[in-house]
């Protein structure tokens, strides 16, 4: 048939738009779409391209940065290292006001420098932090949306699995993408901090102080609380010092963080082989699900460029000679549209290959925009109906705790988010000075 | 957490998921030796980086028919979960045709390139020039071929059943 690109791109919208509201699992439902347009364009052979676009990507060597990076965060779910940096941490600051809470911000910011995904930070901080804020009378409000928020930041701050796919799909370098990502990422996690200080100071009755007649430890007992620090920060100084210290790629890096994880848990004598096998499992899924759309999404996207779809789009909106920044914003509007039912993978799977070229041609830095984007999810993260950081909470909070609750507590973080994203945005610098 | 065996398909895919999850270990011990003989010793391998990409391309592929037996896929089930049972498996039916077709296009168009890779034993060109093509390529069709006959046998499994399989909670990503 051969069509063209204007009514190529129309029908594809329908056939994505209905294909996923079926229910067909995204991977496969763009895969399919995608080899229709190549048989569509260039016959069976173009149908040929589909199986090299599927093997150049088995060949990328930074993709192995992913199940890695899912196999320590695994590793480290099963792990106490987290309850004892709880500890280490409460010990100096659960006699403040509001102190519980952020030692949970605090606590998520250094998680989130160890790893580079977001759900297993959620659960740990679920499980730890959420139930003595609860215990104390915190406000429900308040402690949810800081476990929440806070556990979101894992794909923020260095290492990110998002920035690496985003990397990977627009070709900028994953490297200068960590680095911009820093300050952004420190001034959410400030931005919390800051946030539950005020609040309680304001409405010290929804952060009561521990009264039950603990005495306050001495400081001898509380220097010896913080030994629970040491891990944490040698796995993040393992992972990052690796990266900027130019010791090895990000791949490596990943690799050696799940050698530290593995050699820390032994030490603790935490692993087992029931262990091991569970967070094999647990990797080999989430590997499956992502990397299975970015096969899909790789081949729709590689057969819709071929057939001139991107270039298409790309002229019609140049053409129209929007205002540049409006173009920006519209953008950021579909992003976060798109957060609310879809996946993060999917979005900058499917979004990039069209956004990206009109990016460039705007004259932005393709970096600040993967930080933009990088924002842009954690907003989808918390935002419902399909914002899976309340599921993957709602997996581990206690029962009487609704879904509903979860996501009325998100808005003053969704708030603070949507503040951060307009400062990188108007002030680009934020992101690429580190650069 | 984990989706037990329904039909002898379902025990096939789980053996073949459980042996290449172990690939993932293999692989961090690979990487773990080639940084130790770089840094420790000044000798680099040159071989860890193309073992390593090898072993995880599989990792990619396997992973993919462990999700589909374990119904890990990920997709949109806002209208899905509230629509009747019978229209879900209509909609189950349009996603299992979905893969049905990419997977009988990808065979079709991909077998001759796969065939000609194994056949001449194509390797990757490099100083440990291991056989990546030769296997990769045709590993590609293979293992698609696997998941599309697992959501076939979901499909059936699932089409008796008079609720459809809860999603369990979503994991790390």
């Amino acid at each position: 048939m051969d069509l063209d690109p204007g009514t190529l791109s129309a029908l594809l919208l329908v056939g994505i738009l209905v294909l996923l509201a079926v229910g067909v699992p995204l991977g496969f439902a763009t895969a399919f779409l995608g080899m229709l347009i190549a048989f569509d364009q260039f016959g069976i052979r173009g149908v040929g391209l589909v199986m090299q676009r599927m093997y150049g990507l088995t060949t990328e060597y930074v993709i192995i940065s992913v199940p890695l990076f899912i196999f320590m965060a695994s590793l480290l779910e099963r792990s106490g290292i987290a309850r004892d940096m709880y500890n280490a941490l409460n010990v100096w600051l659960s006699r403040t006001r509001g102190g519980i809470a952020v030692v949970t911000a605090v606590m998520a910011v250094i998680m989130a420098a160890m790893s580079g995904i977001i759900g297993g930070e959620i659960v740990l901080l679920g499980l730890i932090a959420l139930p003595q804020m609860l215990r104390l009378g915190y406000d429900r409000n308040l402690a949810i949306g800081t476990v929440c928020a806070g556990g979101s930041l894992g794909t923020m701050i260095p290492p990110s699995i998002v920035l690496i796919v985003y990397g990977l799909i627009t070709e900028t370098s994953i490297n200068a993408l960590f680095a911009a990502a820093v300050i952004p990422g420190l001034m959410l996690g400030g931005l919390y901090i800051v946030y539950i200080i005020v609040r309680t100071r304001l409405q010290p009755e929804l952060a009561p102080i521990d009264e039950s007649g603990a005495l306050d430890p001495g400081f001898r007992e509380k220097l010896w609380a913080s030994r629970g620090l040491v891990p944490p920060v040698l796995l993040v100084f393992v992972v990052l010092g690796s990266i900027y210290g130019g010791v090895t790629g990000i791949t490596e890096a990943a690799a050696m963080g799940c050698v530290g994880t593995f050699l820390l848990t032994a030490a603790r004598g935490e692993l087992n082989l029931t262990m091991l096998g569970e967070a094999l499992e647990q990797t080999f899924r989430s590997c499956g699900a992502i990397l299975w759309v970015t096969f899909g999404a790789t081949i729709l996207a590689g057969s819709y460029t071929l057939a001139g779809g991107p270039t298409y789009v790309a002229n019609s909106i140049l053409g129209a000679e929007f205002d540049p920044i409006g173009v920006i914003l519209m953008m950021m509007l579909v992003f976060i549209l798109l957060g609310m039912f879809m996946d993060w993978v999917g979005i900058v799977l499917l979004a990039m290959p069209v956004f990206l070229p009109i990016v460039t041609q705007l004259g932005y830095d393709p970096i600040w925009f993967g930080i933009l984007f990088c924002i842009n999810m954690q907003v989808s993260f918390l935002s419902p109906p399909f914002g899976p950081a309340a599921f993957y909470l709602k997996s581990v909070c206690p029962p009487d705790i609704s879904l509903f609750d979860i996501y009325r507590s998100f808005w003053p973080f969704i708030l603070m988010q949507l503040v951060v994203l307009a400062t990188v945005l108007f002030f680009p610098q934020i992101a690429l000075v580190l650069v | 957490m984990h989706v037990p065996p329904a039909t002898w398909y379902d025990r096939l895919s789980l053996a073949i998921s459980r042996v290449a999850m172990l690939l993932i270990v293999v692989i961090v011990a690979v990487m773990f030796f080639e940084v130790l003989m770089r840094y420790a010793f000044a000798r680099p391998t040159y071989w860890a980086n193309e073992l390593s990409l090898w072993l995880a391309g599989m990792v990619y592929l396997f992973a993919g028919l462990y999700a589909m037996q374990q119904r890990r896929h990920i997709r949109i089930t806002a209208l899905y979960d509230h629509v009747p049972r019978n229209v879900q498996r209509v909609f189950d039916l349009i996603a299992v045709l979905c893969i049905v077709g990419f997977t009988v296009g990808l065979v079709a168009g991909g077998w001759q390139s796969a065939e000609g890779s194994l056949m001449r034993w194509e390797r990757f060109g490099t100083a440990w020039n291991p056989p990546i093509p030769a296997t990769m390529k045709p590993l590609v069709l293979l293992v698609t071929t696997l998941i599309c006959l697992q959501a076939i046998s979901n499909f059936l499994v699932d089409f008796a059943k008079p609720k459809a399989p809860k999603p369990l909670r979503p994991e790390a990503d």
